[in-house]
């Protein structure tokens, strides 16, 4: 996931170790918004390791507290705003969110915060002359919903592989806040070709990071059914020549054991005849 | 020139615990059941507290439980392997160390199996393996093999047990329980050394000589193919069946080595075995321990001209994070034991010994760096796992229960040296008959 880094304001704590975090925002396409602070620490040799247990505390504005979340192994607290919570606009009509490292004993305390306007991106899939397009637009939602297009912005066009999101094309707002691209050909999808696009706009000073994700069946149907190939071993019954093999082989060893055990009878027989 | 000796003095001599304990063979046996019970409580820890309190986890699955499974199985095939050797071969020589070589059989293969069911997590469904075989799995290969193989060896020491077990019986004089001379009695099968009894004998040591051969090099080739028909690097690798079996034989002699420079030393054998025995089986360490460096050169050079990704990653690896290890195993633990045999100014009985204890500790390292690094070397690395879960590092509960097994080993062979002499009095006894024979021939 590709996110937007905020400012940082630091107050220092001599008694505990300087932390070096990053904070992030993402809006995602059912208009939740994901806060993502990430803390790690310096260890006596230099590296870099993730704070974990650090406690967060996430506010909206200045007053209004969101949640305090503790970090994860990795060093990251995540707090998911539903997508039907107020949130206070700044008088500059933009959102504001701090996060604030609160007590603990391993890092100094410290505040980042992140501001930036909200907006949601629409997509229209068309085919136009057989050629598949992508129309898609943005605006800008005010304080009281008011809504403005926003223009000369990029935005990037994504859709997800088995490890990580593949790019495929990007594109441009234009002054009336509208834009298009083609969309390519050939692309994996699913057996009925269905295939997820995400149209985002990344590291934006303005908007930080938005997407929106839609699916449209424009994916190549792939069969995804595994063949069966001669060599493999997941068949209910082994392969009969391992069974021959294998009851030739313990067939030969028992029955050297039973002729051992049977010369082993003799000798006691043999002891019974001297007797 | 060996003294004649007849079977009293020499039941005597070679069972030195049977009638009295010695204060060294208490000791042992009160150290050995320390260790062993250390072993014990880390076994508590890890059944109550789960795999966790190991150092395995989702990337290193496998740790130094495998290694000492497939450590103390080599000892084991080795011991098969030697033994079943020398009697097939007739090799006079082999008369005061034969019964070393059998008892390594069967003691690692009743030790080696444990490893195995202490890597398993739902111990309750073991019996599944029985119930649910899959014929396709080399686990369920193993699992037959082993358990075939455990029996061969015990019916193969049995075997050449049997006219040392009638002395025993015979030995009016012997200062033993009621119970134990009944025992001797049970298991002599009424042996008296009948022409026919001796006749069955031999024919059914000769059968078990060389079907324990055969499954010595079977079975530890199914161990291999464990590690060898998985796509992992570094274990994918047609040579791993004889790799194995040859590095088996390696740690074997060299623990055959040790056990017989112990009991020479403690036992005052110094008569029986020889400055010539430990000649003979170090040529034997020499010339596998060659043979074992070539598979080991072969099986890396391959890997390394590749080039093939991960391959290489592992390469670099063994050449960088696991550099000391790699070293000691693959050129210390090889070059050392072959330069002191192989030059007659440095072959002593104290550095052949020196040399042994090398052989066997270079193996054990060279099984963890078989099982360990290429475990942290997967085709698909987990995605967002925990760095530290990608390297693997012993907790203390493993190294308790390595620490454990070898301490039972010791135990076990003290244990069998009450019951029975520790050098073949028969065998001993026929070379000495063997050799009237051939003065009477000579002076009539």
């Amino acid at each position: 996931m590709l996110l937007f880094a905020g400012t940082t304001i630091l107050r220092v704590d001599a008694q505990k170790t300087e932390a070096e975090t990053e904070f992030k925002y993402l809006k995602n396409s059912d208009n939740s918004r994901t806060l993502t602070y990430s803390v790690k620490y310096k260890k006596d040799d230099g590296d870099l390791k993730p704070a974990e247990g650090i406690p967060v505390l996430f506010k909206s504005g200045d007053h209004d507290v969101l949640a305090t979340v503790a970090t994860d192994y990795k060093g990251i607290a995540t707090y998911n705003i539903p997508a039907d919570r107020n949130l206070a606009f700044e008088n500059d009509n933009k959102l504001k969110f701090t996060a604030t490292i609160v007590n603990n004993n391993l890092v100094e305390n410290k505040s980042d915060e992140l501001s930036m306007k909200d907006i949601e991106i629409q997509m229209d899939f068309q085919i136009v002359d057989s050629v598949k397009k992508i129309f898609f637009k943005a605006f800008e939602i005010g304080a009281k919903g008011e809504r403005k297009p926003i223009a000369k912005t990029d935005i990037n066009f994504y859709v997800p592989r088995m490890f990580s999101l593949l790019k495929i094309t990007d594109g441009s707002f234009g002054e009336d806040g509208t834009g298009e691209i083609e969309f390519p050909s050939g692309i994996p999808g699913d057996s009925l070709g269905n295939i997820t696009v995400i149209g985002r706009i990344e590291e934006n000073a303005d908007y930080a990071n938005v997407e929106k994700r839609q699916v449209i069946a424009w994916g190549k149907a792939t069969d995804y059914h595994i063949p069966r190939f001669q060599r493999a071993l997941w068949t209910a019954v082994a392969p009969t020549w391992m069974i021959i093999t294998l009851t030739i082989l313990l067939f030969g060893v028992w029955a050297h054991y039973a002729f051992v055990v049977y010369k082993l009878w003799k000798i006691k027989q043999e002891s019974r005849r001297d007797m | 020139m060996m003294k004649t000796y007849d079977s009293k003095t020499l039941l005597k001599t070679f069972s030195p615990e049977i009638e009295n304990t010695s204060l060294t063979w208490k000791l042992t046996i009160l150290a050995g059941l320390v260790v062993f019970l250390i072993g014990m409580l880390g076994l508590w820890r890890q059944i109550t507290g789960g795999h966790i309190v190991t150092g395995m986890r989702d990337n290193v699955v496998w740790g130094i439980y495998i290694v000492n499974f497939i450590f103390f199985m080599g000892l084991s095939y080795a011991g098969a392997l030697i033994s079943g050797t020398l009697v097939l071969f007739k090799s006079e020589w082999r008369r005061p160390v034969i019964r070393i070589a059998e008892l390594i059989t069967v003691i690692s293969i009743l030790i080696g199996p444990f490893y195995i069911l202490l890597c398993v997590g739902r111990l309750d469904r073991l019996y599944f393996l029985a119930l649910y075989p899959r014929i396709q799995s080399p686990i369920a290969w193993d699992v037959i093999a082993i358990s075939t193989d455990i029996i061969g060896c015990i019916l193969f020491l049995y075997l050449s047990l049997i006219q040392d077990l009638a002395l025993l019986r015979d030995y009016e004089d012997l200062r033993v329980p009621h119970w134990k001379r009944k025992l001797y009695k049970i298991l002599a099968l009424g042996y008296t050394d009948t022409p026919e009894q001796r006749k069955h004998l031999k024919t059914a040591r000769n059968v078990m000589a060389a079907m324990i051969i055969a499954i010595a090099i079977i079975v530890y080739s199914v161990l291999a193919w464990l590690f060898g028909v998985t796509l992992q690097p570094g274990w994918h690798s047609t040579i791993f069946g004889p790799y194995f079996v040859i590095a088996a034989v390696y740690s074997g002699t060299g623990l055959m080595i040790i056990i017989m420079w112990i009991y020479r030393k403690v036992y005052h054998l110094e008569e029986f075995i020889t400055k010539k025995h430990f000649e003979y089986v170090g040529y034997l360490l020499l010339i596998v321990g060659a043979f074992y460096g070539y598979f080991t050169f072969c099986d890396y050079l391959t890997k390394w001209y590749g080039s093939q990704k991960m391959d290489s990653l592992l390469i670099d690896k063994l050449f960088s994070q696991y550099y000391w290890l790699f070293i000691f195993a693959n050129y210390i633990g090889i070059l050392v034991p072959i330069i002191i045999i192989g030059i007659s100014k440095f072959r002593t009985i104290n550095s052949i010994f020196f040399a042994a204890v090398l052989t066997v500790l270079s193996l054990w390292v060279n099984r963890y760096l078989i099982v360990v690094p290429t475990l942290e070397t997967p085709f698909l690395p987990i995605q967002d796992v925990r760095p530290a879960w990608l390297r693997y590092s012993a907790t203390w509960v493993e190294w308790s229960l390595l620490a454990a097994g070898v301490a039972i080993f010791v135990v076990l062979l003290m244990l069998a040296s009450k019951f029975i002499p520790i050098v073949s009095v028969s065998e001993m006894m026929e070379s000495s008959e063997q050799k009237n024979t051939s003065k009477n021939e000579v002076q009539g």
